[in-house]
C-alpha cells in the first residue's frame, strides 16, 4: 500500500468533444428527451389515423385543453415526486375547493372574489396539515395523504349534503371571474396561460434556484440533504402546500367553467396526475425529473384520451391504450436514465 | 326525503337514509349497501335495484326475513325480485322518450354520451334512445368513455367536442346526468356548434333549466325523485300499517321539460319538489 | 509538544441507558497530522466520531478546538468550527451533478432580487477545479451525474467539498470499507492530499494497512476504551494486528485452526464425496 502512494496521480486529460456534438449529445441524455421522442411519434400516429379535423385548431384544442388543467395539477406533483414525496389528496383538495366556491357563490350568494381568498387558503391549510403531519410523524406520505384525501373526500361530500341539501351545487360566476378562469380564445381555454405560466415558473425554479438543488437533493438522499444544512421539512412542507394551491386552482377554474360543481369531482385527477408525471420521465422514487417532462407527460395522456375519439375506434379501449402507454415510458425513461448516469462514466475513460 | 320523512313520523314511524360514498366501484358499493341495509333488518325497505347481479340476492334475504321491499328509481327486475310494487320510471323508457323527443324537434343523427360504461342504467337510456330514433328514420351512436373521464367535466366536454368535430353529421347529444349535461353543453359551445346541434339530458338542475329557458338546451327528462321518495316510502309504510297498496305500480315519469314548461319546473326546483 | 491541537478530547466518557459506549477517551489531532482511530465493529467508533462531529455531547469530559472549550449543539455547529464529517455513503445524491452536489446547501447565487439564480458555471467550473487539485483527473465534466462516478471519486468530491468550506477537521468514516484496493488507494491518496494542505484529519477505520499507509499517530478503541495509541514506527505490522484482534484471542483462533486441519477424525468426507451409509 505504501508503494502505490508514491505513483504519481496525474492522468493524460480526455479530449474535449466539440461544443456542437456536447450540446447533441446533452440534450438527447436529458431526461425529457424520450419524452419528447413519444409524444411527437404518438402525434404521427394519430395525424396518420384519423381525420384532419383531429389536426385542426379546433381538434388540438380537444387534448390542449384538458391537457392543460391536468398539467397544473401534475407539475406541483412532480415537484413533490422528486422531493421523493406523493399527494394522494389532489382530487378532494379539487373537490373541496370547487364545491365551496359553488356553494359560497350559488347557494349563500355570497362575494366571488371572497369566495375565491377563502376557497385558496382552506386548500393550503391542507397542504399544509399534509406537509406537517408527513415530516413530524416521518409516516410514508402515500399513506398520510391517502387518509386527508379519504376525510377531505368525505367532509365535502357530508357537508354539502348538510349545509346545501345536496352533493352537487350550481352557481354562476361574474364576468371578470370567468375572463380569469374560464375564457376562451379561438378555441383555446385561458387554462393553457395558467399552465404555461406555472410551467415556466417551475422549470426555472428546479433548475435555476437553490429551492431546485434542495429539492432534487432531498428526494435523492434526505441524510446527505439534511447533513448539507438543507431545511428539508420546510422544503417539503412548502410544496405539499405549492400541490394544493395547485388542485384548488383547477377546482375553481372547473367549477367556474361548467357553473357549479359535483362532491365526486376531480377524483380520477389522485391517479391521472401521477401517470402524467411518471409517463414525462420523473422518477416515481424521486431525486430525478423536469418539469419539462411532466407537462409533456401531461399532453401525452390527453393527445392518447382524446386522439381515440377522431378514430373511430371504439373508446372503451383507450384505458388500455393509456396502460400500455405507461408501461413503455416507464422502461424507456428507466433506460435513458441510467444511459445518463453512465455517460459520467464514458466521458472520462 | 324530508317531507316523506316529516309525513312518516306523524304518523309513528321512523326513516333512515343510506347513501353512497363516490360511485367508482358502484355494483359492488350498490350489493355492500344493500346487504347493510338488510342487516339493520327495517320492516320497509325503498330500494332501487340498479345493479340486480350484486343486490338481487340482499333484497330476497331481506324479504325473507320480514322486509317488505318497494323498489324505486331503477326496478325493472321487481316482480321477480318480490317486491310489492315499483315507484319511478323505467330507464329503458327515459331513453325512449328521449329519442322520440329529439325525431319530434327535427334532431334526427344522435349521440348517446355514456360517462358510466358497464351500468345497467346507463345502458338502458342509451339502448332506448336508440331505438326510438331508428324507428324514427335517424342514425344513432353512443360515446362510451373511459373511467379515466369520471367525473371530471373537463374531459367530458373534451370528448363531446371531438367527437362532434370528428362526426360533423351528428346534431343530437343526450346526456345521462346533470354534470356531463353541463360538461356537454360547453363542449358543443366550444366546437361552435351550440345553435346547430341540439341537447337532451336527463334529471333536473338549475343549470340545465337556465339553458332550456335560454334556448341552449332543447330539454330533459325528469324522473321527479321527489315523487319517488316520497311515494316509495308512503306506499310502503301504508303497506305495512295498514295493508293497502296501488295496484300497479307508480310511473313517475319519464316527463319532458322543455322550453315550454322549464320555468314552472324551475319554481319547482326553488321549493325543493322537482 | 508545544503546538495547540486543532482538535482535542480530554478524558470523554459517553453513556447511553444503561450502557457506557465510551470510557474516559483522550486524543488529540494537529494541523497537518492524520490520526488513525481503529477499532473493531463495536468498539465505540462510531459514538466516538458523533462525539467529535457534535451529534452527541460527552456525558463526562472535554472537547477543545484550538485549545478553546466547545460544547456542540447539533453537527452544523461543529460544521461552523470547521470540522468536517465524510460518511462511509459518501454523502452525494447519485443522480444530481457534479457541480450541484458539491454546492448543495452553499449554492453560489448570481443577480439580485427575483433575478437571483443558481451560478451552475461557476459551481461546475469550481467542483471540477477542486477534483483536480485532489488529483481527480478523470471527471472533467461538471454537469455529469455523481451515479457515475467511482466510490473513491465520490469520496474524493465529499472531501474536496468539505475543505472547500473551510474544514479544519476532517472525520472520515471507514471510507475505504466498501472499497475495492485499486479504489481504496485512491482514497488513501487523497487523505494524503488532504494532509498536505494543512488539514487535520481523523481517518477512521479497521484496516490495519490502510491506516498504516497514511497515519501519523494511531489509536485503538477496544470496548470503549482506549487500549493504545502511538506514533509512526512505534509498532510493528504484526503487533498492531495482534491488538486489533485482541492479542490472546488470535493465538487461540490460530491453534484452532490448526488442530481442524491437522486431525483427520473431523472430516470424514471429501467436497463433493457423497454420503453413503
Amino acid at each position: 500500500m505504501a508503494t502505490t502512494l508514491e505513483t504519481p496521480m496525474f492522468e493524460k486529460p480526455t479530449v474535449k468533444p466539440s461544443r456542437w456534438k456536447r450540446g447533441i449529445s446533452n440534450l438527447a441524455y436529458r431526461p425529457e428527451f424520450s419524452v419528447l421522442i413519444g409524444f411527437l411519434a404518438i402525434y404521427m400516429f394519430f395525424l396518420l389515423t384519423t381525420q384532419p379535423v383531429f389536426h385542426s385548431l379546433a381538434g388540438t384544442s380537444t387534448w390542449v385543453d384538458p391537457a392543460a388543467e391536468l398539467g397544473i395539477v401534475a407539475i406541483p406533483v412532480g415537484f413533490l415526486m422528486i422531493a421523493g414525496e406523493f399527494d394522494l389528496s389532489v382530487g378532494s383538495v379539487l373537490a373541496f375547493s370547487s364545491m365551496f366556491l359553488a356553494a359560497w357563490v350559488g347557494y349563500f350568494h355570497y362575494n366571488i372574489w371572497l369566495g375565491l381568498v377563502l376557497a385558496f387558503i382552506l386548500s393550503a391549510l391542507v397542504g399544509l396539515i399534509n406537509g406537517i403531519l408527513v415530516t413530524r410523524t416521518r409516516l410514508p406520505s402515500f399513506i398520510v395523504t391517502l387518509g386527508t384525501q379519504l376525510v377531505l373526500t368525505g367532509v365535502t361530500l357530508g357537508g354539502s349534503t348538510l349545509i346545501t341539501g345536496s352533493s352537487s351545487i350550481d352557481m354562476t360566476a361574474t364576468a371578470p371571474v370567468r375572463a380569469l378562469f374560464s375564457s376562451n380564445w379561438n378555441q383555446f381555454n385561458v387554462s393553457i396561460l395558467w399552465l404555461a405560466a406555472i410551467a415556466i415558473l417551475g422549470h426555472h425554479i428546479l433548475t435555476n434556484t437553490r429551492m431546485g438543488n434542495w429539492i432534487t437533493a432531498i428526494g435523492g438522499d434526505i441524510e446527505t440533504a439534511n447533513r448539507a444544512g438543507v431545511l428539508t421539512s420546510r422544503v417539503r412542507i412548502g410544496l405539499f402546500v405549492t400541490t394544493s394551491l395547485a388542485a384548488a386552482l383547477v377546482g375553481v377554474i372547473q367549477a367556474v367553467e361548467y357553473n357549479g360543481s359535483a362532491a365526486s369531482n376531480g377524483q380520477v385527477y389522485v391517479f391521472n396526475a401521477i401517470i402524467a408525471v411518471v409517463i414525462g420521465g420523473i422518477l416515481l422514487t424521486g431525486g430525478f425529473g423536469t418539469i419539462i417532462g411532466a407537462v409533456l407527460g401531461a399532453m401525452t395522456y390527453q393527445l392518447v384520451t382524446q386522439g381515440i375519439y377522431f378514430t373511430g375506434w371504439d373508446t372503451d379501449w383507450s384505458n388500455a391504450l393509456i396502460g400500455g402507454l405507461l408501461l413503455v415510458a416507464v422502461v424507456s425513461n428507466n433506460w435513458f436514465r441510467k444511459a445518463a448516469v453512465a455517460r459520467g462514466v464514458k466521458k472520462g475513460s | 326525503m324530508d317531507a316523506a320523512a316529516a309525513s312518516i313520523k306523524s304518523l309513528g314511524g321512523s326513516v333512515q337514509w343510506y347513501g353512497f360514498q363516490n360511485y367508482n366501484n358502484f355494483c359492488p358499493d350498490a350489493g355492500t349497501l344493500t346487504k347493510t341495509i338488510a342487516a339493520s333488518n327495517p320492516t320497509v325497505a325503498v330500494i332501487p335495484n340498479w345493479c340486480p347481479t350484486t343486490q338481487t340476492q340482499y333484497i330476497k334475504a331481506m324479504e325473507k326475513a320480514g322486509t317488505i321491499v318497494v323498489e324505486d328509481n331503477n326496478g325493472a327486475t321487481w316482480k321477480a325480485d318480490g317486491a310489492v310494487t315499483y315507484v319511478g320510471e323505467s330507464n329503458y323508457a327515459v331513453g325512449l322518450k328521449a329519442g322520440s323527443t329529439f325525431i319530434a324537434d327535427g334532431y334526427k343523427h344522435e349521440v348517446c354520451v355514456n360517462t358510466l360504461p358497464g351500468t345497467i342504467t346507463a345502458e338502458q337510456v342509451c339502448a332506448g334512445e336508440k331505438k326510438t330514433t331508428l324507428a324514427g328514420g335517424g342514425t344513432f351512436k353512443e360515446l362510451d368513455l373511459p373511467s379515466s373521464a369520471h367525473d371530471n367535466p373537463s374531459a367530458v366536454e373534451a370528448a363531446v367536442k371531438g367527437f362532434l368535430l370528428s362526426n360533423p353529421s351528428v346534431n343530437a347529444v343526450m346526456t345521462i346526468g346533470p354534470g356531463d349535461a353541463d360538461a356537454a353543453a360547453a363542449g358543443i359551445a366550444s366546437a361552435g356548434k351550440t345553435s346547430s346541434v341540439g341537447l337532451g339530458s336527463w334529471d333536473l338542475s338549475t343549470n340545465i333549466l337556465n339553458r332550456i329557458i335560454s334556448g341552449k338546451q332543447l330539454f330533459t327528462i325528469d324522473q321527479e325523485p321527489y315523487l319517488q321518495g316520497y311515494y316509495g316510502v308512503m306506499v310502503g309504510f301504508q303497506y305495512a300499517k295498514y295493508g293497502i297498496i296501488p295496484s300497479a305500480p307508480i310511473p313517475t315519469g319519464p316527463n319532458v321539460v322543455n322550453k315550454s314548461n322549464a320555468a314552472q319546473a324551475k319554481a319547482g326546483a326553488a321549493i325543493a319538489v322537482r | 509538544m508545544t503546538t495547540i491541537p486543532v482538535l482535542e478530547l480530554k478524558s470523554v466518557s459517553k453513556n447511553f441507558v444503561g450502557v457506557s459506549a465510551l470510557k474516559d477517551v483522550s486524543l488529540r489531532v494537529n494541523e497537518g497530522e492524520v490520526l488513525c482511530l481503529l477499532g473493531d465493529n463495536g468498539a465505540g467508533k462510531s459514538t466516538l466520531i458523533k462525539v467529535l462531529s457534535g451529534v452527541h455531547q460527552p456525558t463526562t469530559g472535554d472537547l477543545f478546538v484550538n485549545g478553546e472549550r466547545h460544547s456542540f449543539a447539533g453537527p452544523h455547529e461543529a460544521l461552523q468550527v470547521g470540522i468536517a464529517t465524510v460518511h462511509q455513503t459518501g454523502g452525494t445524491v447519485p443522480l444530481m451533478s457534479v457541480g450541484r452536489n458539491f454546492f448543495l446547501g452553499e449554492e453560489p447565487t448570481k443577480g439580485r432580487g427575483i433575478f437571483r439564480h443558481f451560478d451552475r458555471k461557476l459551481a461546475e467550473q469550481v467542483a471540477l477545479e477542486e477534483l483536480r487539485s485532489l488529483g481527480i483527473t478523470n471527471v472533467n465534466d461538471g454537469s455529469a451525474l455523481v451515479g457515475g462516478m467511482s466510490g473513491g471519486e465520490r469520496q474524493a468530491l465529499s472531501i474536496a467539498r468539505a475543505m472547500y468550506f473551510g474544514a479544519k477537521v476532517l472525520i472520515l468514516d471507514e471510507p475505504t470499507a466498501a472499497l475495492g484496493v485499486k479504489e481504496a488507494s485512491k482514497v488513501l491518496h487523497l487523505v494524503a492530499r488532504a494532509q498536505m494542505r494543512g488539514v487535520a484529519v481523523v481517518f477512521v477505520t479497521h484496516n490495519v494497512h490502510h491506516a498504516l499507509a497514511v497515519g501519523d499517530h494511531f489509536a485503538v478503541l477496544i470496548r470503549g476504551t482506549m487500549a493504545d495509541e502511538w506514533s509512526k514506527g512505534e509498532r510493528t505490522r504484526e503487533q498492531v494486528l495482534d491488538l486489533m484482534a485482541g492479542g490472546e484471542a488470535m493465538g487461540d483462533l490460530e491453534d484452532e485452526l490448526r488442530e481442524i486441519r491437522t486431525s483427520g477424525s473431523l472430516v470424514s468426507r471429501k467436497v463433493g464425496e457423497k454420503y453413503v451409509k
